[in-house]
């Protein structure tokens, strides 16, 4: 890599200083040399570059391999706070990103940039008292992003890479920290095994153990069952690989994720709830962390998500409701939700490694670094509708940095198109699907959407008639027990006080079973609607990116006929433009159609993934349920029978 | 007045004329007043109770000779054995006719036996009325209802409105004062709907506006205190059971739209089948579990009409009996202002023959007057209280049979009501046990089998699953059950609409299931 060549701002050299000492508080002591003197900024650069591109590899490695997948994927968050320390510098070195954010959005990195500058002089006091304190800092993630990477490896670096003392170095302590608390399966990839092998024997039964249990019901009832779902789904699902079915299943995940304390802020006109987000995880610094989030804050790492892996099927959030935001049961249901919708992104093994998510948990500067991350992305999460399935598709990540400028600049992909339309076109361009699978799949989806609609509409009404049902019982009951306070006769009243006993505790029971039922039947379905909506995004992802590549095909076939009746009157300038222009846009053919292609292959597994998941949580809560009711039932008649026997 | 008291023409010398007739006449009504005054003041209660209490005791074959003497000599057995409902739906509903036998021995029965009479609604109610108003003594039995909330034209409601007659008969015939109506053997013996009352009401009780208004003064002081603490009883049972009923109906209602809604779920899960999108079996397991929760819900339905068929009703014949009884009591009450005024009057009168007597020359025509005119208010005033003495005596009787009755029907009301609801509730259990191991058949480790519920997996370990209710007793207590299992719950009105396949699993019937046509019956009308 030239940095030389591309780094044209000063700018980038001020920022970055500061925010790597701020990153990595170890790295702070390791790197203070280097920080000293300016003028071994890029042999630091290079380190961290290094150590980034093998976390790279890391990464490759864990998505090539299946079997060693567990591990690698456990291991790679490990690496985080290292990777996040040595990604900022290729994303920011970026030349054209340079352009990018100069220009266009100067602003709020600035701001960033001396609250790092002062949240760093504050950190370099306090590091010889408390190296870890800071830690997890704000700019650690906005920066951090090794996907963000386009430049490919060279054979040097790559052979550089392993004999960086640095890199090993850090990583040697980093993976000794981390790895007593790992629970491991498999356990010939470490090297620094022998030192931890004690702690990990003295310590193996526990943490087989502890995933398990800190994971939410669900994942576990997955794990067994996919472990005996070849015989289960042998007839239903034939066509699905054993390679499929492995997929399904739920990534070990480390985190803990509780959802606590909604607690309402802020006077009367910008009131809102804010909840806190307590992760608990191995991997963190510091095992535990707090922060505060609201339902903003929710929709803002769903979008986030959902740009961030194009094709994938976000765990949604819970729907925006303006009318009776505060009242207890819609909190509790709101909290109730978000909380599965993080444990389930931590579930998902590419999700659970998401630098966005990671940010999401651990941040204490959200609103910030959220809108940096926004930026650097383009994902325009903020700007969060309605509908859960809409999307957005960045141009950044779709077409790259330099052409994603340009595209910009030109007001979007669909600008031309919009432009062109006033003038010679008749119709707008449109993408009719290709592929019937397709087609197919988004009709059984409006009509099951519509279904489970329907279900869960009556369930709701259901639910309000048992408490209806339940209250009038209570009434029925005061009523009974007035007659039976007349004392009309002895065996009367007891047996009337008994009656109206008996229809308390009934209505106790109904009370029961109609909660039973919104928290199974009622929140599975609704979480069902809601997925189903997340499922539409991820198809209006591939019919937009389908749009765009009609509109780049177009665009191409204008060009290549003006580029012809140029051709013919003989060179030009002109010409080279044009075949200069032409060039682009057949690069960008190529690129929208790749990723289009790829988008696609993506939903196909994940919808695959995505029926199995719900199916079986459906599957699960309808016999939890169906057992719950049966008990209630069995409750009922004991309560009767007693009755009987005792009074009649 | 003459023939009352004989004129002796000897008697002149004495002067006297009042002497006699006025210590006869002071015997009942001084005593009377005098407690009276005397408890308005709250200072003798005790005593004047007590004497209250002696008193009836002593006469009771004399207020009360049917209840007595002869009590058992006569009796009227009655059976009732069917009941027609023709015509419209109203008149189906509210005049039924009703068939029953007649033995008996009284002596206002042209013979003894009498088959297959048939008397409608109309004629029951007829002679109710007039029975109600010609014996203040008693408490008249309540009519049953013309129908139960079983809804018409099914074999429950004919058996149940066929038992609630048997009951009134029943206690008709128990009761000695009724049974002595000349007007009960006109009734039976009156050919098929042409019954009218040929007695004439002596004394009909206060009615209309008059009542109305009298109903709002103070009632005038008891003297039988038991009597008196009776009507508020009476009146609070009265509202309290129809508040009870409000309740219930309400509740009734409820759980019938919620079984509608229920349906609704059920019926969103059968759609789920039709999903494409699903697997095969997965298709055929969600069209099963909907039909289970709509056959839940359908339950939930009958579970309503039974409600209210059997408490309901019961509360509403207890809420007819409740207000008869009170009626009866407010006459009581009539007939004491009643006495009270004739007590004043020959009060009135003896003031008056007092006068004539202080005066020095009387005119004999006045004498004659004063002593005639307080004859008349004397023995009226007497007979007011034989007659008031009677009906307490009666009344104390009574009050402790229908306190009686009260107790057992309330209590067998409740009994009914919660058979029917175990009955129905173990049905439903039933049901629900029986997707149960459809449910994991599908899905072996999933749901509550990972608590180690379903010990065993694989299809055909959880197809053995026992359901919980067998003859042994239910699996989950070791209680033995007072009442024997009865087969019959486990299975259900509504099998057929769940099992796409027929079962040839035949269980007997028994006396309570619905046949398929008063089940369709059950669902579709709303009684109410």
């Amino acid at each position: 890599m030239n940095y030389d060549e591309e780094l044209s701002a000063p700018v980038w050299d001020d920022l970055n200083e500061p925010s790597n000492v701020e990153n990595g508080a170890e790295l702070a002591q390791t790197f203070s040399n280097l920080n000293n003197t300016s003028t071994h900024q890029s042999d630091e650069q290079d380190h961290l570059e290094e150590e980034s591109i093998q976390n790279r590899l890391w990464d490759q490695d864990a998505g090539d391999k299946h079997d060693k997948e567990d591990l690698l994927a456990s291991l790679a968050p490990q690496e985080d706070p290292l990777a996040e320390i040595a990604a900022p510098t290729p994303a920011l070195l970026d030349g054209t990103g340079e352009t990018l954010f100069g220009s266009v959005h100067a602003s709020p990195l600035e701001i960033s940039e001396q609250d790092s500058e002062i949240g760093s002089g504050r950190d370099e006091n306090k590091d010889t008292s408390s190296p870890v304190r800071k830690s997890h800092a704000k700019p650690q993630k906005l920066f951090s992003s090794a996907r963000l990477r386009r430049h490919p490896l060279t054979e040097a670096q790559k052979a550089d890479l392993f004999e960086d003392p640095l890199a090993s170095n850090s990583n040697g302590t980093k993976a000794e920290d981390a790895f007593v608390e790992e629970p491991l399966d498999d356990d010939d990839m470490e090297p620094n095994r022998p030192k931890s092998d004690i702690l990990q024997q003295v310590d193996a039964p526990l943490f087989r153990i502890s995933p398990r249990k800190t994971l939410s019901a669900t994942p576990v009832v997955k794990k067994i069952d996919s472990a005996k779902k070849t015989d289960a789904d042998a007839k239903s699902q034939t066509d699905h690989s054993t390679a499929d079915l492995e997929q399904f299943e739920p990534a070990e995940s480390d985190l803990k994720i509780e959802v606590v304390d909604p607690l309402k802020v802020g006077d009367l006109t910008f009131a809102h709830v804010e909840y806190t987000i307590w992760t608990r995880s191995p991997k963190l610094e510091h095992q535990e962390v707090r922060v505060q989030r609201r339902y903003r804050d929710f929709r803002w790492l769903y979008r986030q998500l959902q740009s961030n892996h194009w094709g994938k099927i976000i765990p949604p959030p819970p729907e925006k409701q303006a009318v009776g935001r505060f009242k207890d049961g819609f909190i509790e249901s709101r909290r109730f939700q978000m909380e599965r919708m993080l444990t389930k992104i931590a579930q998902d093994k590419t999700l659970h490694d998401d630098i966005d998510f990671l940010m999401f948990l651990r941040s204490q500067n959200f609103s910030q670094a959220s809108k940096l991350r926004e930026h650097i992305t383009g994902s325009n999460a903020s700007s969060d509708s309605n509908d859960i399935s809409e999307i957005h598709i960045s141009p950044i990540v779709l077409l790259g940095h330099d052409d994603a400028v340009n595209v910009m600049k030109n007001g979007g992909l669909d600008e031309t198109q919009r432009s062109f339309m006033n003038l010679s076109f008749g119709a707008p361009l449109k993408y009719t699907e290709p592929d019937k699978f397709f087609v197919e799949q988004k009709q059984g989806l409006d009509v099951l959407e519509e279904q489970l609609r329907q279900l869960s509409k009556s369930l709701e009404i259901v639910d309000t008639q048992r408490n209806d049902l339940a209250a009038v019982t209570e009434e029925f009951a005061a009523t009974v027990k007035s007659l039976e306070e007349l004392e009309v006769s002895r065996k009367a009243s007891d047996t009337l006080a008994n009656f109206a006993e008996v229809h308390m505790r009934i209505k106790d029971s109904l009370q029961r079973s109609a909660m039973q039922e919104t928290l199974t039947l009622g929140v599975t379905i609704d979480e069902y609607t809601r997925a189903l909506a997340s499922v539409k995004g991820v198809f209006n992802q591939r019919s937009k990116l389908g749009y765009y590549l009609v509109i780049v095909e177009h665009d191409l076939y204008k060009k290549k006929a003006q580029l012809e009746r140029n051709t013919q009157k003989g060179p030009s300038d002109k010409v080279n433009i044009l075949v200069n222009e032409l060039q682009t846009l057949q690069e960008r053919q190529k690129k929208i159609e790749t990723k289009w292609q790829a988008v696609g292959e993506k939903i196909r597994s994940e919808l695959r993934k995505h029926d199995h998941d719900k199916m079986i949580d459906f599957r699960n809560n309808m016999e939890i349920f169906l057992e719950s009711s049966i008990e209630t039932q069995k409750e009922c008649i004991e309560l009767w029978e007693t009755f009987y026997q005792n009074n009649l | 007045m003459a023939s009352a008291v004989p004129y002796d023409p000897y008697d002149d010398i004495d002067n006297n004329p009042f002497s006699e007739p006025a210590q006869t006449a002071e015997i009942g009504p001084e005593t009377h007043p005098a407690e009276n005054q005397g408890q308005i003041e709250q200072a003798k209660t005790s005593n004047p109770e007590n004497e209250n209490k002696d008193e009836p005791q002593q006469p009771i074959s004399e207020l009360l000779p049917e209840r007595h003497s002869q009590a058992k000599k006569f009796q009227l057995m009655v059976k009732v054995t069917g009941l027609e409902r023709v015509g419209t739906y109203t008149y189906k509903k509210d005049n039924p006719t009703v068939q029953f036998d007649v033995s008996t021995n009284l002596p206002t029965f042209r013979k003894q036996q009498h088959r297959n009479v048939k008397k409608t609604m109309t004629e029951f109610q007829n002679l109710f009325s007039f029975l109600n108003g010609a014996t203040p003594e008693t408490f008249v039995p309540a009519l049953p209802l013309p129908s139960t909330n079983y809804g018409i034209s099914n074999s429950e409601d004919y058996n149940k409105t066929l038992k609630n007659f048997q009951e009134w008969f029943d206690r008709i015939s128990a009761d000695p004062l009724l049974l002595r109506s000349a007007e009960l053997a006109f009734f039976i013996e009156s050919d098929f709907n042409t019954y009218t009352p040929v007695g004439k009401l002596k004394n009909t009780p206060v009615t209309g506006l008059k009542r109305k208004t009298l109903k709002q003064l103070t009632p005038p002081y008891d003297e039988c205190l038991e009597l008196a603490e009776f009507r508020p009883l009476v009146k609070s049972i009265h509202h309290l059971s129809k508040d009870i009923q409000v309740k219930l109906l309400k509740l009734c209602k409820i759980r019938k739209t919620l079984s509608q809604d229920e349906n609704a779920v059920g019926q969103g899960f059968k759609e789920l089948a039709q999903d494409s999108s699903h697997a095969k079996s997965h298709g055929k397991f969600y069209l099963k579990f909907g039909k289970t929760l709509t056959a839940v819900g359908d339950i939930d339905s009958v579970m309503a009409t039974l409600d209210a068929a059997t408490l309901y009703d019961g509360l509403e014949w207890i809420g007819e009996e409740t207000y008869t009884v009170k009626e009866a009591l407010t006459n009581r009450h009539f007939l004491m202002r009643e006495l009270l005024q004739a007590q004043q009057n020959s009060k009135f009168r003896q003031e008056q023959a007092r006068k004539l007597r202080a005066k020095r020359d009387v005119s004999p025509l006045k004498v004659d007057d004063a002593i005639r005119a307080l004859k008349t208010a004397t023995t009226a005033e007497h007979e007011l209280t034989l007659k008031l003495r009677r009906i307490t005596m009666n009344m104390l009787l009574q009050k402790q049979e229908w306190l009686e009755w009260f107790n057992t029907f309330l209590i067998n009301c409740i009994k009914e009501y919660t058979m029917r609801k175990i009955e129905y509730e173990r049905k439903k259990l039933s049901l629900l046990e029986r997707i149960r191991s459809d449910v994991r058949a599908v899905d072996e480790s999933g749901g509550l089998s990972r608590l180690g519920r379903g010990t065993r997996t694989g299809r055909d370990a959880s197809a053995v699953i026992k359901p919980s209710q067998t003859s042994q007793g239910d699996s989950w207590t070791s209680d033995p059950r007072s009442h024997a299992f009865e087969p019959s719950v486990l299975k259900t009105e509504f099998d057929a609409s769940i099992d796409t396949e027929p079962e040839d699993v035949s269980v007997a019937e028994d006396r309570y299931a619905l046949d398929a046509k008063s089940a369709a019956h059950l669902l579709g009308t709303s009684t109410f």
